[in-house]
């Protein structure tokens, strides 16, 4: 199963690969394992928890039942701590946010109903940890509105935050895929079939 | 599907009879909307599996004829390195329903068909 | 060319094959037989799959799949939706319990969820306002699901559209 999700995420677009031995990035582990032979461990290694869905947890984990979207974010955000890139989160303001924010659950309709937007804001936000700047750009709509759907969202406690600290490089910063080019103009010729525009 | 017991039991002892014959394991009629109308199977089938795929294929069946404009679908075939599944239309008591035959390598399809045919005859007129 | 799939699954009576009319560019291809089940107040009910098309600018098509309701055509559920762009499901709030439906279907198509961007859209809630959209999305919350969640009158291609935007918002930010 991880060999398959890191062989065909578009997102780590091969970057891991699954070893069987010797140096590694990254380990999986089961919740107190001691040894780590026949795997070689540095100093940088991360150490990536496998543990049941609901328990408590620090660090990195992979939660039973498994889903390849988090384990994908995890690797990103091991990767990006490993190599650290130029993160671009230049705002039309001063204010600069490289909180992450990713959904707990779907919002009530008294939040998604204060603006049209806030649906398709929640969207974005239902798969994977995204950024203010993330959200601006994804759904071309004002930064004071992404603000403030995402304060919405943080005061009724809907939001995990991963804040005070860049968990991954932003998404401009990685080079597209020919996958990810041939997805995006899908998307943006559906949306035009469909008669949808972003603002 | 409301048929009279005494047809059904016609219906059951057909695929009994069928599946006496060589290499076939399972026999289930089916109505169209998926539903296991009589059967007679080995202990490996799942009659209820069967009429529901059966009921599939032959609604796909039937929508690629209309679409190649080939008339009404009559049956359909799909050859396999073990066998085949041979799924035919039959009435019963008035209700179009399915006949499947699921076979291994050493049954014949032409016999199979042959039979199904008859197997057809005697259930219209029951 | 290139072929995008989109799959309508969910329970029998929701909407699915009119969903797809909906927004069909083509007449769509229907597998619907006489419904023999007298717990279903339906007259024809789909089988095999439904099948509508929209054409895009550069000659890619987007195919619009049904997949049958019932849970005897689990199969053809787990065959539809592989390697699709995006997951619709619909549930008919009417029914007697659609949360148990809903939990049905996403474990129908469990092995997808991770991958494949997914929205659930809610019918004939005017009527049937119990469970509120906000139940659905605690029941979601509760087996560890963040999934759009709305309500729908799947005869409005505009309501159509929105389950397909939010698909899109979701593929978007997969990438």
């Amino acid at each position: 199963m991880i060999r398959t999700i890191l062989r065909t995420s578009s997102r780590l677009d091969n970057r891991w690969v699954l070893a069987e031995q010797g140096e590694c990035d990254a380990i999986l582990v089961y919740d107190g394992e001691k040894s780590f032979s026949p795997f070689v461990l540095k100093t940088t290694t991360e150490l990536i928890l496998i543990r049941r869905r609901g328990d408590h947890h620090d660090g990195h984990v992979f939660l039973k039942p498994f889903r390849a979207e988090e384990l994908i974010d995890t690797l990103l955000n091991i990767e990006a701590a490993l190599h650290p890139r130029p993160v671009h989160v230049q705002t039309a303001g001063s204010s600069t946010s490289v909180n992450f924010y990713r959904l707990k659950k779907w919002p009530p309709a008294d939040i998604l109903h204060k603006h049209k937007a806030y649906m398709l804001l929640a969207g974005y936000l239902s798969r994977g940890a995204k950024n203010l700047q993330d959200l601006v750009t994804f759904s071309g709509q004002a930064e004071d509105l992404c603000r403030e759907f995402l304060q919405a969202l943080d005061e009724r406690n809907l939001l995990h935050v991963d804040s005070g600290r860049v968990t991954r490089a932003a998404s401009s910063t990685i080079p597209a895929s020919k996958i990810q080019d041939e997805k995006k103009s899908f998307l943006s010729l559906l949306r035009s079939k469909l008669g949808l525009s972003k603002k | 599907m409301n048929i009279d017991k005494g047809i059904l039991a016609i219906a059951q002892h057909e695929c009994s009879k069928l599946l006496e014959q060589q290499g076939v394991l399972g026999v289930v009629v089916s109505s169209v909307d998926g539903f296991d109308v009589a059967h007679a199977v080995t202990k490996d089938l799942d009659p209820s599996k069967i009429a529901a795929m059966a009921s599939s294929i032959a609604a796909i069946g039937i929508v690629v004829s209309q679409e190649a404009g080939l008339g009404a679908s009559k049956s359909i075939t799909v050859n396999t390195e073990d066998g085949f599944v041979y799924i035919t239309n039959v009435e019963l008591a008035g209700n179009i329903c399915s006949l499947n035959v699921i076979a291994n390598g050493a049954a014949i399809l032409a016999q199979i068909i042959y039979h199904c045919g008859e197997i057809k005859k005697r259930l219209k007129t029951s | 060319m290139k072929e995008f799939k989109l799959v309508f699954t969910g329970t029998t009576g929701a909407g699915k094959t009119t969903a797809i009319n909906a927004i069909s560019e083509i007449p769509a291809v229907k597998t619907d037989v006489v419904n023999t089940d007298v717990t279903l107040n339906k007259e024809f009910t789909t089988v095999g799959l439904d099948f509508g098309q929209l054409n895009l600018a550069n000659g890619d098509r987007v195919r619009l799949f049904g997949t049958p309701g019932q849970i005897r055509f689990d199969f053809m559920w787990r065959i539809l939706t592989r390697d699709a762009f995006g997951l619709i499901i619909l549930i008919d709030n009417s029914r007697p319990d659609p949360l148990s439906d809903l939990k049905l279907y996403l474990d129908g198509v469990v092995k997808e969820l991770s991958e494949t961007p997914c929205v659930i859209g809610v019918g004939r809630t005017e009527l049937h306002p119990v469970p509120s959209i906000d139940d659905f999305a605690t029941a979601l919350e509760k087996i560890g699901y963040v999934i759009p969640v709305v309500p729908v009158d799947v005869r409005q291609p505009t309501d159509v559209i929105l389950l397909i935007e939010l698909l899109m918002a979701q593929a978007e930010a997969d990438l």
